[in-house]
């Protein structure tokens, strides 16, 4: 017995041996692509005792990461992550975004966007028929004429933080009115918004363009100052 | 009534503070965040294809070296390199007055003279002999 475990110890440690440090790295290269994706999470009470308000923002198919408030000016929030990429929104639209591969660089007639009017209940039924607005991204592409046209509100039960929450979804279909600089088969998308029923935004699937990644965006604090 | 005005003021306030108390946290913000939002997606296909080429790549083992151009040698003391050798570093001596340069050294000048001289001169032989007729006499001048 002690001498088949010897030679197979032997055997073993001749086939290590051949193992070269290539193989580790090919080894740890595969580690690393097929490591699975845990989306950074915060329990109701976690996030209620945030001193800083915090939303979860999952782009594409990543895990999803908690961002913070960082500054509210002129009526903009400005949310950072770790990473320091900011989403900068106005009354819930995203009109910037910084430090991504691909990052809307302005948007236009943000005052006319009809999300403030969704924010108010009572003006929600006065949704204009469209909304029209410029926007540049990087990449060189600047100046693409952008028309929204909002769906009727629907009443949907959002899930979030082990919360059952009553709200009203919009849909929101957003088409490119000009052609692209570059190769592009689709020039059309939808964003989705969820309101409760005062009027507050806290959750939403946004794209700044036809091929971007979106952004699921849910506001957490929001949630749990509702629950309060 | 009062009581009852005061009261639905303050859920009015309540409700819409519910968005309004929002809480920035300035440049220390991002403390309060986590998880990365720019880690870019990897491409499991593209990762494998990488990481087999590199496999096939790293055994063949057989690299062709780049040509490498001649390497000129290091000369020692009192050599230079002349088209790639070395060769004794040679210097032409300054030949002083009466000495010329022969095989990178100084010798005296030697001078070739070539004299040509004529001599003329009269040889007067007397020659006096008895003789007993018949005489025979053979004479043979030589100069």
């Amino acid at each position: 017995m002690k001498v088949k475990t010897l030679l197979f110890s032997a055997l073993i440690a001749t086939l290590i041996s051949s193992c070269s440090g290539t193989y580790k790295a090919y080894y740890q290269t595969l580690q690393i692509a097929f490591a699975e994706q845990v989306d950074a999470q915060k329990t109701l009470d976690e996030v209620q005792q945030s001193e800083v308000d915090i939303i979860s923002v999952k782009r594409g198919d990543r895990a999803a990461a908690i961002m913070a408030l960082a500054y509210i000016e002129n009526g903009q929030h400005k949310w950072v992550s770790t990473d320091n990429a900011m989403l900068i929104m106005h009354k819930g639209r995203l009109i910037r975004t910084i430090g991504f591969s691909d990052n809307l660089l302005y948007l236009s007639n943000i005052e006319n966007d009809p999300l403030k009017l969704l924010a108010d209940d009572s003006q929600s039924s006065q949704l204009p028929d469209s909304w029209l607005r410029i926007a540049d991204r990087t990449g060189d592409e600047y100046g693409y004429p952008i028309k929204s046209i909002f769906s009727q509100a629907k009443q949907d039960t959002l899930q979030a933080l082990n919360l059952n929450l009553d709200t009203m979804y919009y849909v929101e279909t957003v088409y490119y009115d000009a052609p692209s600089d570059y190769v592009r088969l689709v020039s059309s998308w939808e964003n989705h918004f969820w309101f409760t029923k005062n009027g507050g935004l806290i959750k939403s699937i946004q794209k700044i363009s036809p091929v971007s990644e979106s952004l699921k965006i849910t506001y957490l604090s929001r949630i749990a100052r509702l629950n309060q | 009534m009062k009581k009852i005005l005061m009261a639905a003021t303050a859920a009015l306030c309540l409700i819409g503070s519910a968005f309004a108390q929002e809480n920035p946290g300035g440049s220390s913000a991002s403390s309060s965040a986590s998880g990365d939002m720019k880690k870019e997606k990897i491409v499991v296909g593209v990762i494998g294809a990488g990481v087999l080429a590199a496999m096939v790549m790293n055994n063949r083992g057989n690299v062709t070296p780049e040509p490498v151009g001649p390497i000129d040698p290091v000369c020692g003391t009192g050599e230079v390199l002349v088209d790639g050798v070395c060769v004794p570093d040679t210097v032409v001596p300054v030949c002083e007055a009466g000495e010329e340069l022969v095989d990178g050294e100084c010798v005296p000048v030697t001078t070739t003279t070539t004299v040509t001289t004529t001599v003329t001169s009269t040889v007067t032989n007397t020659v006096t002999n008895t003789m007993t007729p018949p005489v025979t006499v053979t004479a043979t001048t030589t100069l």
